[in-house]
């Protein structure tokens, strides 16, 4: 037994653990335990690659879904509009994909990885976003 | 055949005689091999970060990974699947907080990309589903937000609850 603490370890070895995590986790919760990980949940590599999906995935630990619904907005009005310029990697699903992709505009993004989402909706969806390709 | 072995030494002075293979999950101890030259029996890598608790755990995990393929390269498609840790694996962190915190630090030192990542993996499930309070809770950190700045978390949460 020692009293090694979460806090002990390096910012490089926490920004390891939140990139683990749903992006949504991250933003709803982790954020807010104290300022150290209020100011790496914004940092640049965490939020490179974000995912957002509103379904977790089902482990041993937590067979549930994510209560996505009440934060959704929070992350879109509050978060993205201060991070978009950093989102290189972005994952959506059918219920996050329009509040997410008309919070902001993403000009690093280089990848859109769209998931569990039904053919019609996906239709509906790309007919009523503009997509601007910077080469 | 027995393969070659080496003499791992922790910070605390004990030595430990490892299979080079095995010992070659670590990258460190894998470049230290190949660049310096240390192939001699007799020649012992001390390992100043580690301790001979955690290096025990450490031998003890890649004697156990020793065959298995080696990790890929590149992190890009790799999916944020927390659930696929294996059940030894499961079993083998079954220990206290401050053990497996030690491990992640030893991981990263050894750079041992596997053991990192399921130690890595072990923790964030810890963190995943919880509210901020559970995780200060779980994990004995204080909340040292100001006044000030808790009114404005709180605010952030109340414009989403008008939403």
């Amino acid at each position: 037994m020692n009293d090694f603490n979460i806090l002990d370890l390096p910012d490089e070895i926490l920004l390891m653990i939140f990139n683990k995590l749903n992006t949504i986790d991250v933003f709803r919760s982790v954020q807010y335990v104290n300022r150290r990980f209020y100011e790496l949940s914004l940092d640049g590599c965490q939020v490179q690659d974000m995912q957002m999906t509103t379904m977790m995935g089902v482990d041993t630990h937590y067979k549930q879904i994510s209560p996505i619904d009440t934060n959704l907005p929070r992350i879109c009005g509050n978060i993205l509009p201060k991070i978009h310029d950093k989102v290189q990697k972005l994952t959506v699903d059918q219920s996050s994909m329009i509040p997410v992709l008309h919070a902001a505009d993403y000009p690093q993004l280089y990848s859109l990885t769209i998931i569990d989402i039904e053919e019609e909706f996906l239709h509906d969806c790309l007919s009523s976003i503009v997509f601007l390709f910077y080469y | 055949m027995a393969g070659n072995k080496i003499k791992l030494q922790s910070n605390d002075g004990d030595t430990f005689d490892v299979d080079v293979e095995i010992a070659k999950q670590s990258a460190t101890i894998k470049t230290m091999l190949e660049d310096l030259g240390m192939s001699e029996e007799d020649d012992v890598i001390p390992l100043p970060n580690v301790n001979s608790a955690i290096l025990k755990k450490v031998i003890q995990w890649a004697t156990h990974h020793k065959d298995d393929p080696p990790p890929p390269e590149d992190d890009e498609n790799r999916e944020k699947n927390l659930s696929d840790i294996s059940s030894w694996d499961q079993d083998f962190l079954k220990v206290d907080q401050g053990t497996l915190f030690e491990l992640i630090l030893a991981a990263n030192y050894l750079d041992i990309k596997g053991l990192l990542d399921v130690t890595c993996k072990t923790v964030a499930n810890m963190i995943k589903g919880r509210t901020p309070e559970e995780i200060r809770r779980q994990f004995n950190i204080k909340n040292d937000f100001t006044p000030q700045e808790e009114e404005q978390i709180k605010k952030e949460n109340e414009w989403c609850e008008e939403k």
